[in-house]
């Protein structure tokens, strides 16, 4: 496994942990009603959580794999990453617009705020699963 | 993306022929990693023309002598 792999596993393990827990957490206040405005405390969280585990878990592969860390990326990996960023921008789009779209017939603006987060944050777990997808099967 | 490559390649072969050279050493010469060389020799990646000539003069032999387009796949 190359270090752009490790990486991709541990920015996709990041996101899908930080992910859940501010999912949970809209989820609860959204069943509750008290979805009405942007609670910067839950984002801040979900920050911190985000970068520490990216930070904490690029520091053990870096730590396990030092002769790979300066690695440059080769021909390869420069068209997994091309290919799998395009498909999840084109992902990324259909869901703005689509929150764009639920506005129109919920105008809560924390509604939509929530939901363009989410379209990132999903767009990127599609990212790297299929950066890990294309690692590992036939990719011309 | 196509189900398998219509290009078969000798590269294992070449390696072992010229001393048992390792997927990292070759790697390490024609500027891509083990991974992607073990990528060519199972099929799943077609390298760039720049790296096939690179792998070719590795082994000082020409790019026809390593890799051939398989009729039956392509």
């Amino acid at each position: 496994m190359t270090f752009k792999e490790r990486s991709a596993w541990i920015m996709l393990i990041a996101l899908l942990i930080s992910g859940a827990f501010l999912a949970k957490i809209v989820y609860s206040d959204f069943m509750a009603g008290t979805l009405d405005s942007v609670d910067f405390m839950t984002l801040l969280i979900f920050t911190v959580i985000q970068i520490a585990l990216a930070i904490v878990g690029h520091s053990l592969i870096a730590a396990f794999n030092p002769d790979e860390v300066d690695e440059l990326v080769d021909e390869r990996e420069k068209k997994v990453v091309t290919k799998a960023s395009h498909l999840s921008g084109n992902l990324f789009g259909f869901m703005v617009v689509s929150s764009l779209l639920l506005y129109l017939f919920m105008p809560v603006g924390a509604y939509l705020f929530y939901a363009i987060l989410g379209s990132l944050i999903v767009s990127q777990i599609m990212e790297y699963a299929l950066q890990l997808y294309f690692f590992s099967t036939t990719f011309e | 993306m196509a189900s398998s490559i219509p290009i078969k390649n000798k590269v294992r072969e070449m390696r072992e022929k010229h001393g048992g050279l390792s997927q990292s050493e070759l790697g390490k010469m024609v500027y891509v990693t083990r991974q992607t060389i073990a990528a060519i020799e199972q099929g799943r990646y077609s390298p760039s023309l720049e790296t096939a000539f690179r792998i070719a003069k590795v082994f000082g032999v020409g790019l026809d002598d390593i890799f051939e387009w398989d009729d039956e796949e392509g």
